[in-house]
C-alpha cells in the first residue's frame, strides 16, 4: 500500500511538468502584448504604460525570445508563486485565488459528504429493490435531478428559500457578520467561515455562514446526488449478478451482509471515480450556482476573468485547477487501491 | 446406509416473457450418507438449476413450482428463509466451476473462509475463525497456509483457488457437498488432484457429494451412482457400473459412444449425437430426446415413464415398457 502511494508520488512531478507545458502551450495563442499582461505587478505599472514601454517590457521579459527560454523564465516565475496582477480582482493573482478558494472549498466540503452518503445509500436501495415501487420512485426523482439544469433549479431554490421563506439568503455572509469577520479580533485560521466562526467562539457567525450555504448546497447536491445514485445503482446491479454473490449466499451469509459487504464493496469502485470527478468539479468552482447565489467562489472569479480578458488571472486559475486535478486524481487512485486489492498489487 | 437427501418430483420453471422455461421438470433421485451421486448431462440440461433448487437459491424469474427436497427427513422447501440460510454453508455447502469468479475479489481468502464460520457460529471470535481457516487451508493442501490466507483470490492459481473454495465449503463439516462442475475449468493434472482431494475429504468428514459435471470420465471415477439428465429430466439412473456397462437410454448410449477410446485405432471418426440440444422453450412434447433419437417411434410422443429395468437401474424410455 505504502509502496503504491510512494510510486504514485514519484510520478507526480512529471505530471505537473506536463500541466505547465499545456498551459504554456495555450499561452502561445496570445500575442506578446497580451502575454505581457501576466508580468505586470501593480495597477500603477499598468496605468503609465506607453507603447514604447510595452516594447521595452517585451524585450525585458524576453517575450520575443525562443520558446524554451520563455518557458524556463515562466516556470521560474510560477515556482515563486508570482502569477502577475489581476485587474479584475485588484490584487495579485495569487492573492485573488487564495482569497476565493476557501469559499469554494467550504461549499464543496459541505456538499460532498451528504451527496456521497445519500447517493450511495439510495443507489443501493434502488438496486436491491430493482423494478419495484421504491426503485421506480427513486429513479424518477433521480431523473428529474439529473435533467433539471442548475440555473432553473437554483433559481427555484433561491425563490423558495429566500423569496418565500426568507430563511436562507444568498451571498456568503450577512453584513453584520461580514463586519465581525473583517474586524481585528476575528482570526482567520482556515478561511472556512463556519469553522473559523466556531474556532473564534462566534457561533452566530458560523451559523450565519451555514445559512448562506444551504441554497447552493441543495442546488449542487440534487444534480450530483442523482449522478452518484445512478452509477451506484447500475454497478450494484452488476455486482449482485456476480457468482461470488451466489457463493456468499451458498455459505449462509445473511442477505444484509451479502448486499453491504460482498456486493457494495465491489460496486463502489466505479462510484469512487465519479465521486472524485464530482469533488474536483466542485473545487474548480461551480459558476452557475455561485452566480445565482451571489457566492464569492473561484468559479465566479474565473467567469469574470474570462469575460474581462484578464489573462494573468485566467492563466493563474488554469494552472491552479490543473494542479488541483493532478492531486485529486492521486487521491482517487489511492482510494481505489484501498477498495480494490487488485489495483494495489499490480 | 441411511438416506440423506431425497428429491421428489422437483420442478423448477423460469417464467420469462417468451414463455415458461422448464429447466427442471419433475426429477427424482436420492443420495445416501457417504455416497457420491453424479449428475451428468450436456450444458443447459438443468444440472445446475437442480443444485441451486436444493439450496433454494434460484434467481428470478426462476421458481420452484412443485416437488419435495427431503434433507435429513425434513422438506427444505417448507423451511423459512432464515432456517434455510442456516442450513446453507453449515449442512449443505456448494462449490462452483470457476473459483476465480466464485470468490469475492476484494476480500482475502482467509476472511472469506473465516466468514463462513462466523455467520453460523457468531460466538466464535474472528481470531479463532481465522486460525481454523488456516488449518483448513493446510488440510486441503495449500502450502504456506498462513501467508496464503492473507492473499486475494487473483494472487492464486486456478487449482489453489479451487482448493481454497473446497476449504470454504468444508469448514463447517457439512453433511452434503454440492459440487457444480468443480474441475471443468482446470487442467487435467490439477483436475486429478482436486478429485483425489475431494475423495479424501469425503472419507474423512463422511460427507455425501452431489457431483455435477458434463464429463463422463470424471463421473466414472468419482460416483457411486449416476443420474443422466437431458432436457430437465433424469432419463437414466443407476449405479455407476450399470450405467457404463449396460447403458439403456439411447441418450446415455450416445454419450458413451461419443467418448474417444484408447484401444481403437484412430481411423474411425468420433461418434456424435445428431442434432443439438434445443432451446429451453423448444423441447418436443413427450420424450424430450425423440427428435435426436434413432430409435424413436410413435409412442415417444407421450411422456415416457420411469421404468426399473434391473434393481436400482431406472430408465425413462418407451423401449423398455412391457406393454407397448
Amino acid at each position: 500500500m505504502l509502496a503504491y502511494i510512494v510510486r504514485r508520488l514519484l510520478i507526480l512531478p512529471f505530471i505537473l511538468i506536463g500541466v505547465t507545458f499545456l498551459v504554456f502551450f495555450m499561452m502561445q495563442f496570445l500575442d506578446p502584448v497580451q502575454r505581457l499582461a501576466a508580468y505586470i505587478k501593480s495597477p500603477e505599472e499598468l496605468k503609465n504604460l506607453s507603447s514604447e514601454d510595452i516594447e521595452r517590457l517585451i524585450k525585458r521579459y524576453g517575450l520575443d525570445r525562443p520558446l524554451w527560454v520563455q518557458y524556463l523564465e515562466w516556470v521560474k516565475k510560477i515556482v515563486h508563486l508570482d502569477l502577475g496582477w489581476s485587474e479584475v480582482a485588484h490584487q495579485p493573482v495569487k492573492d485573488a485565488i487564495l482569497s476565493r478558494f476557501p469559499a469554494t472549498l467550504e461549499l464543496a466540503l459541505f456538499a460532498v459528504f451528504p451527496v456521497i452518503w445519500v447517493g450511495i445509500w439510495l443507489g443501493v436501495i434502488s438496486a436491491v429493490h430493482r423494478d419495484r415501487l421504491l426503485d421506480q420512485v427513486i429513479r424518477v426523482f433521480a431523473i428529474i435531478g439529473w435533467s433539471l439544469p442548475s440555473f432553473v433549479f437554483g433559481i427555484f431554490i433561491l425563490f423558495i428559500l429566500y423569496g418565500v421563506l426568507g430563511l436562507f439568503p444568498p451571498g456568503r455572509l450577512s453584513l453584520w457578520a461580514q463586519a465581525v469577520v473583517s474586524s481585528q479580533e476575528f482570526k482567520s485560521y482556515t478561511g472556512l467561515l463556519v469553522i473559523d466562526g466556531i474556532l473564534n467562539g462566534r457561533f452566530d457567525v458560523a451559523l450565519d455562514a451555514l445559512r448562506h450555504l444551504v441554497g447552493p448546497i441543495i442546488t449542487l447536491s440534487y444534480l450530483w446526488w442523482a449522478f452518484i445514485l445512478r452509477i451506484t445503482r447500475s454497478s450494484m446491479l452488476e455486482a449482485l449478478n456476480k457468482e461470488y454473490i451466489t457463493t456468499a449466499r451458498a455459505k449462509g451469509v445473511p442477505e444484509r451482509l451479502v448486499i453491504h459487504r460482498h456486493a457494495k464493496r465491489n460496486a463502489l469502485i466505479p462510484v469512487v471515480t465519479v465521486a472524485g470527478m464530482m469533488v474536483l468539479g466542485l473545487l474548480g468552482g461551480v459558476v452557475i450556482t455561485e452566480t445565482i447565489f451571489d457566492y464569492p467562489g473561484i468559479g465566479r472569479l474565473a467567469a469574470t476573468a474570462s469575460q474581462q480578458l484578464d489573462y494573468p488571472l485566467i492563466l493563474g486559475i488554469t494552472l491552479f485547477y490543473g494542479f488541483l486535478l493532478v492531486v485529486g486524481n492521486l487521491i482517487v487512485d489511492v482510494l481505489y487501491a484501498i477498495i480494490d486489492p487488485r489495483v494495489r498489487l499490480e | 446406509m441411511s438416506r440423506l437427501l431425497e428429491v421428489l418430483g422437483l420442478k423448477t420453471y423460469f417464467f420469462m416473457e417468451a414463455g415458461i422455461g422448464k429447466a427442471v421438470d419433475g426429477i427424482s433421485f436420492y443420495i445416501d450418507e457417504g455416497e457420491v451421486f453424479g449428475l451428468v448431462g450436456e450444458s443447459g440440461c438443468g444440472k445446475s438449476v437442480t443444485a441451486l433448487s436444493i439450496m433454494r437459491l434460484i434467481p428470478p424469474p426462476g421458481r420452484i413450482v412443485e416437488g419435495k427436497v427431503i434433507f435429513e427427513g425434513e422438506d427444505l422447501l417448507k423451511k423459512t428463509s432464515e432456517e434455510m440460510r442456516d442450513i446453507r454453508g453449515k449442512k449443505i455447502s456448494m462449490i462452483f466451476q470457476e473459483p476465480m469468479v466464485a470468490l469475492n475479489p476484494v476480500y482475502t481468502i482467509g476472511f472469506q473462509i473465516a466468514e463462513a464460520i462466523i455467520v453460523h457460529y457468531p460466538d466464535v471470535s474472528w481470531d479463532e475463525a481465522w486460525e481454523r481457516a488456516v488449518k483448513m487451508l493446510e488440510r486441503v493442501g495449500i502450502p504456506n497456509p498462513r501467508r496464503r490466507a492473507e492473499e486475494y483470490p487473483y494472487q492464486m492459481s486456478g487449482g489453489m483457488r479451487q482448493r481454497a473454495m473446497i476449504a470454504m465449503a468444508m469448514i463447517n463439516n457439512p453433511r452434503l457437498l454440492i459440487a457444480d462442475e468443480p474441475t471443468t475449468a482446470l487442467d487435467v493434472t490439477i483436475q486429478a488432484q482436486i478429485l483425489e482431494l475431494m475423495d479424501e475429504l469425503k472419507r474423512e468428514f463422511k460427507t455425501s457429494i452431489l457431483f455435477i459435471t458434463h464429463d463422463l470420465g470424471v463421473i466414472a471415477e468419482v460416483s457411486d451412482r449416476v443420474g443422466v439428465m437431458y432436457g430437465g429430466k433424469i432419463v437414466e439412473m443407476g449405479d455407476v457400473f450399470s450405467i457404463f456397462d449396460e447403458p439403456l437410454h439411447p441418450y446415455t448410449y450416445g454419450l458413451l459412444s461419443s467418448l474417444p477410446k484408447l484401444n481403437e485405432e484412430g481411423k474411425n471418426r468420433l461418434y456424435a449425437i445428431p442434432g443439438v440440444v434445443p432451446d429451453l422453450l423448444a423441447f418436443p412434447e413427450g420424450c424430450r430426446f425423440r427428435d435426436r433419437c434413432s430409435c424413436a417411434f410413435l409412442k415417444c410422443e407421450d411422456d415416457p415413464p420411469m421404468i426399473e429395468v434391473k434393481e436400482g437401474h431406472w430408465v425413462s424410455c418407451w423401449r423398455y415398457a412391457e406393454d407397448v
